[in-house]
């Protein structure tokens, strides 16, 4: 099967805690995806037991500074505006939204 | 719009057809995403779009044969679930890790699921255009 880049945009808008979520989010991801954390989400990019995976993270900085946590974030992940979470979700071939 | 025809309703109808997933991860009487999953499914095909369904994590249980729904005065989506190949959608999905650790096999689930390990999930839902994930 050949693969494009700009695969699947996985949408995550839960923090942590919600183990059996995470794990079925990390199941569904293969090379060429990517994820967006929103909302609770976020709270991932503080979390020591988040095993970073191999995917392009993203996360909206709305989300970030809303909860106090933009100098504390993870520097792998990318902060993302509004409108530039609208051109991804345009750019992937899809996206899937884990809540 | 640089290509005219792309406008035909008759070209749209048939080049624009995708094939959609949709997950459902709710135990029955949850919530209502899986009313909602299975009201999108009708909905898709009533247009004729391809629909699958993948059961995943606690969404097997919603699979689980004889369920008395009417002891929790609760409306009962089994009839429901059954109905879905009546109007040919029969493509249907679980995870042999979620089946084993319900001890649920086919002879208890009211569809004729294909059961794939977990490992493969990712590759099936690759080859789905769109992706409902309630």
């Amino acid at each position: 099967m050949k693969h494009s880049i700009f695969e699947t945009l996985h949408i995550i808008s839960k923090g942590p805690s919600d183990q059996q979520l995470y794990q079925n989010a990390f199941d569904s991801m293969l090379e060429g995806d990517a994820i967006v954390f929103t909302q609770a989400g976020v709270y991932s990019l503080l979390s020591k037991d988040f095993d970073f995976p191999e995917q392009l993270i993203y996360a909206l900085s709305i989300d970030v500074d809303a909860r106090g946590l933009s100098q504390k974030v993870d520097k792998r992940s990318t902060l993302i505006s509004d409108a530039q979470f609208v051109a991804l979700c345009c750019q992937y071939k899809k996206t899937i939204s884990w809540f | 719009m640089q290509s005219s025809s792309l406008t035909e309703p008759s070209l749209l109808a048939t080049n624009m057809k995708k094939n959609i997933l949709l997950i459902v991860r709710n135990p029955p009487f949850a919530n209502s995403s899986n009313a909602e999953t299975l009201d999108i499914a009708f909905a898709c095909a009533a247009f004729d779009l391809p629909v699958s369904l993948l059961f995943l994590n606690d969404g097997i249980l919603q699979l689980a044969n004889n369920q008395q729904s009417n002891l929790l005065e609760k409306k009962d989506l089994t009839n429901n679930f059954r109905a879905l190949a009546m109007y040919d959608i029969e493509d249907y999905f679980v995870i042999a890790e979620d089946a084993q650790r319900y001890q649920l096999t086919q002879n208890d689930l009211i569809l004729n699921c294909k059961i794939i390990n977990k490992d493969k999930m990712a590759a099936l839902i690759r080859t789905f255009d769109t992706v409902i994930n309630l």
